[in-house]
Order: C-alpha cells, then sequence, then structure tokens
C-alpha cells in the first residue's frame, strides 16, 4: 500500500464532504475497490468514532489505524485537516459571495446528493450483517433508538454489543 | 453566526473550521495552531488507541458475537443519519412547493443509483450534483422583511 495513495483517498474524501459521515461513501468505495478494508473495519470504526471525544469525524483516524496502523492513523488525520484550511481563505471574500445563488444552489446539491449516498453505504453495511432475523432486529432496535434521541449513541452500541453477544 | 455560516460552505469538519477561524483572529496563524491542535491531537489520541485496542481482543469468539450486534446497529444508525440529513431538506422543499420536493427527491435518488448501479465514483457524483445544484437549485437568500427588522413595540 503507497501511503501517499492512501493520503490522497481520505483526502479526497475530506475535500468531497460536509463533516460527520459524509465522507464515508467515498472511502468506503475507495477502500473497498482496493482490497485495503473490509465492511467490518467500516462498523468498527464508525464504532470507535461514536464513543470518542471531539469533533463528530474522527471516525476516520480510526480507519485509518485499521486499514494502515499507526501510520494511516496519522494520515487520516492530515487528511481531515486540510480541507478546513480553506475557510480561511473564504473568510476574506464571503461578503461578496454570501448572497449569490449559485452558491446556495451549490450547496444544497451536495447535501442532497450526500443523503442518498449515505443510503447506498448503510445498505451495504446492512447487507454485510446479514439479512437473517437476528441482525434486522438488532438494525431496526438501534434506528428506532438513536432516532428517539432518548438513549445515547454509546449506550445503544453498548447495547447492540450485547445483543450480539447473547443472539450469536 | 458568521462565522459558522462560513464553516458550512467549505469541506470537511464544520468544528475544525470553526477552531481556525476562532485561533486566527485571536492570535493569527499561531492562534489556528493552537485552536486546531488542542482540538484534534487529544482525541485523535485516544481514538487511536481504542482502536487498537479493539485489535488485541477480536480473535475472540466474544468479540466476534460483539461485532456481529454492532455491525447491524451500525447499519441502523447510518439510517438515521439519512433521516437527520434528509428530512430538514425535504420538509424545506415542500414548503417551497410541489416542484421543489419534486428535484430534492430526484437528487436523492439519482445519487444513490448513479453510485449502486452506474458505479460512477463518489467524487464525480458529489460534483454532479454540486453542478446540477447551481443549475436548478439557486435560489436568493431569504430577504429580512421590516417586520424582522424592527424592534420589540
Amino acid at each position: 500500500m503507497n501511503p501517499f495513495s492512501f493520503f490522497l483517498v481520505f483526502l479526497k474524501a475530506s475535500l468531497f464532504s460536509t463533516g460527520g459521515l459524509s465522507n464515508l461513501p467515498s472511502l468506503h468505495q475507495d477502500l473497498i475497490a482496493n482490497g485495503w478494508a473490509q465492511e467490518t473495519d467500516f462498523a468498527k470504526a464508525i464504532a470507535v468514532g461514536q464513543v470518542t471525544p471531539g469533533p463528530n469525524g474522527l471516525w476516520v483516524i480510526s480507519l485509518g489505524y485499521l486499514t494502515y496502523g499507526y501510520a494511516g492513523a496519522a494520515l487520516a488525520l492530515l487528511a481531515i485537516i486540510i480541507p478546513p484550511f480553506l475557510v480561511l481563505a473564504l473568510a476574506a471574500v464571503y461578503q461578496r459571495i454570501e448572497h449569490i445563488q449559485v452558491v446556495r444552489g451549490v450547496m444544497r446539491g451536495l447535501t442532497l446528493a450526500v443523503v442518498g449516498l449515505v443510503v447506498v453505504v448503510a445498505s451495504s453495511l446492512a447487507s454485510a450483517s446479514g439479512l437473517e432475523w437476528r441482525s434486522s432486529l438488532i438494525s431496526l432496535t438501534a434506528f428506532v433508538l438513536a432516532l428517539s434521541n432518548r438513549v445515547h449513541v454509546v449506550f445503544i452500541m453498548a447495547m447492540a454489543a450485547g445483543a450480539g453477544l447473547l443472539l450469536f | 453566526m458568521r462565522f459558522w455560516t462560513l464553516c458550512q460552505l467549505v469541506p470537511g469538519i464544520n468544528l475544525i473550521a470553526f477552531a481556525m477561524l476562532i485561533g486566527r483572529k485571536l492570535a493569527g496563524w499561531a492562534g489556528v495552531a493552537a485552536t486546531v491542535t488542542g482540538m484534534l491531537l487529544p482525541s485523535a489520541i485516544i481514538t487511536t488507541f481504542l482502536t487498537a485496542g479493539f485489535g488485541l481482543v477480536q480473535g475472540s469468539p466474544a468479540f466476534k458475537s460483539i461485532l456481529q450486534g454492532i455491525l447491524p446497529a451500525t447499519a441502523g444508525l447510518m439510517f438515521v443519519v439519512v433521516v437527520t440529513l434528509g428530512r430538514p431538506l425535504l420538509k424545506e422543499s415542500r414548503q417551497a412547493g410541489r416542484r421543489s420536493l419534486l428535484l430534492s427527491v430526484s437528487f436523492i435518488v439519482t445519487a444513490a443509483a448513479l453510485i449502486s448501479f452506474l458505479r460512477v465514483p463518489v467524487w464525480l457524483a458529489l460534483l454532479l450534483a454540486g453542478v446540477a445544484g447551481a443549475l436548478v437549485l439557486a435560489e436568493p437568500a431569504p430577504v429580512a422583511t421590516p417586520a424582522d427588522q424592527a424592534g420589540p413595540a
């Protein structure tokens, strides 16, 4: 695995993302296609990302570690730091572009597309876990609990882990 | 608020961009370095070591069972992300009218189809979405009305 190519994969994903899990589709596509990661790596990384402190989006560091060790974690960290630097350049010209309709249209188009892409990744993760009643039950329960906003994600993952021990 | 709006316009994690703006305002480039390091370094270290900890136990049968529980739960959480991201957009589109709602749904479905069936690279799908958004989704920023601008009576 070429570290520069590895870094570029993560950088590209960050450049076309809007934070959180929006870089997931790009990373999922590239890392799986190159044979650098498996579905379980993404599940582990996302799970770790839910329980560790810091901004939402540091799960890629976990993914970097799972796919390329400590070097991968460092490269992933560097890759997520670089794109936000654009804000410093944007701040200088913002007043001239904030009301431009095209800018708003681009952002809206991107956000809508990300929704569609995350659907694809979610479906892929669901398929990887197997479409049988135990996995479906855990998936549906996690969905309902998370959507209710009454149960913290940490507890949902802990319950899922417990369910895995009981059912599998 | 202006800083936060700016952060929505750049790629990547919004909070990192926000930290950069705050750091730059307070102490120039040294401030940027301080805020980004403070925000990311401890979290990155904890994240890495926690992941490494997973690696130590991943061979055990118990861990494999745990993973079989976590994997579908993650899929469920991902669908929540879809709802969380999509619901306000679709609600806003519905309020704007049927055409706007139809366009929004079309964007979501087309993006999913491009990736799933046509195996289009994600970066290309997003680029096309950005261009299409510029062409068909561009709308003026909300204009404050006199009622908005007037203070309390």
